[in-house]
């Protein structure tokens, strides 16, 4: 499995928040059996579990779904470059870029 | 203690859906769906955590809920009344109090630390328990809490919703193949038969919503949502 197939466990379970808690658990699988890539799987992971947490029992228009999986998909997107780096010290500077922007993400609450 | 009339299923039923209506709990829209856990795109959503503000609507809803259960499940069948996390919790607490029994709540997983616990509150080994929460859409949440109750050494065969979807034909008989009856008040059909008879939402907002409500996952597939369920709801 990619890093870039969570992308399509979320898309084909419609963006919701159990598509993210699927998500989370692939990435904790991941950092077992591939520990070389345990750090991007864990900054997914993290990602991934701050949206269930935001969204879990709230309201969650699909625009802001769609736009919160764009947001993921960067992250992917990303993460997925940095795997085929060579170069570690780039590899790393991606690692810290990808912590920095999830980490200062501002997830919205969704107006009802 | 609890109050001893029993007014008639669809007299409840209308006066709760006029009720999640009056205090705008029902949210129509179907030009931005709303995107729910199990990824199904919906014109509908229904806020039942805001009747805890509303103490004359609350005290009313949970008389009708002791009612119904004991009408549904009998008045000697519980020696417990759980709450799931986290809307469930309230309505646990005062259902609880209506009836006179213990009540504990359950995490949706365990603390992860300590003594891991997932239900806290204290629940005898044999205990009959009955789930509460605030709505239920396919069951898959109750089931888990069902597990974590059952793993704990409670029993349980009735759970409870304020609020039914009523959407998926086979939520009650999901429920069922888990060992439980699920008792509740109203569901959306009842929120769009006095939403029709008092014009609270125009005609086209309504006849967008009985569409949704004809066929969830057809609506749900052309709105950018998902067209099947998953076979196993975690």
């Amino acid at each position: 499995m990619r890093i870039s197939d969570l992308l399509d466990i979320i898309e084909n379970q419609g963006k919701g928040v159990r598509s993210y808690i699927e998500c989370a658990r692939i990435c904790q699988e991941r950092i077992n059996e591939k520990p070389e890539d345990a750090a991007s799987y864990y900054l997914l992971k993290i990602a991934a579990n701050r949206f269930v947490d935001a969204y879990d029992d709230q309201p969650l228009l699909s625009n802001l779904a769609d736009s919160e999986f764009l947001n993921f998909k960067n992250y992917v997107d990303q993460l997925h470059a940095a795997e085929q780096e060579s170069d570690p010290a780039m590899k790393l500077s991606t690692l810290n870029r990808v912590a920095a922007e999830i980490a200062n993400h501002k997830l919205l609450r969704s107006a009802v | 203690m609890f109050s001893n009339t029993y007014p008639d299923r669809a007299v409840v039923a209308e006066m709760v859906a006029k009720m999640l209506v009056e205090i705008k709990a029902v949210h129509f829209r179907s030009d931005k769906p709303y995107t729910f856990t199990s990824g199904l795109a919906s014109p509908v959503y229904i806020d039942c955590r805001k009747l805890i503000s509303y103490p004359r609507i609350r005290s009313a809803i949970m008389d009708f809920a002791v009612g119904t259960i004991q009408r549904g499940a009998g008045f000697e069948q519980f020696d417990s009344v759980a709450g799931g996390e986290t809307a469930g919790i309230p309505f646990a607490a005062w259902i609880s109090e209506r009836m006179g029994l213990p009540m504990q709540y359950i995490r949706k997983k365990p603390k992860g630390f300590g003594r891991d616990a997932q239900i806290e509150g204290d629940m005898p080994e044999g205990s009959r328990v009955i789930l509460v929460e605030d709505l239920t859409t396919d069951g898959g949440s109750k089931i888990k809490f069902a597990e974590a109750i059952r793993s704990a050494g409670g029993t349980i065969d009735h759970t409870f919703a304020v609020f039914y979807y009523d959407i998926f034909k086979d939520a009650p008989e999901r429920l069922k193949a888990h060992g439980m009856t699920l008792h509740y008040l109203a569901t959306w059909w009842d929120v769009l038969a006095v939403s029709r008879k008092n014009k609270y939402f125009d005609e086209k907002t309504l006849s967008d919503v009985e569409a949704f409500l004809n066929a969830p996952l057809e609506w749900s597939s052309r709105n950018g949502g998902i067209s099947e369920l998953p076979q196993k709801s975690s």
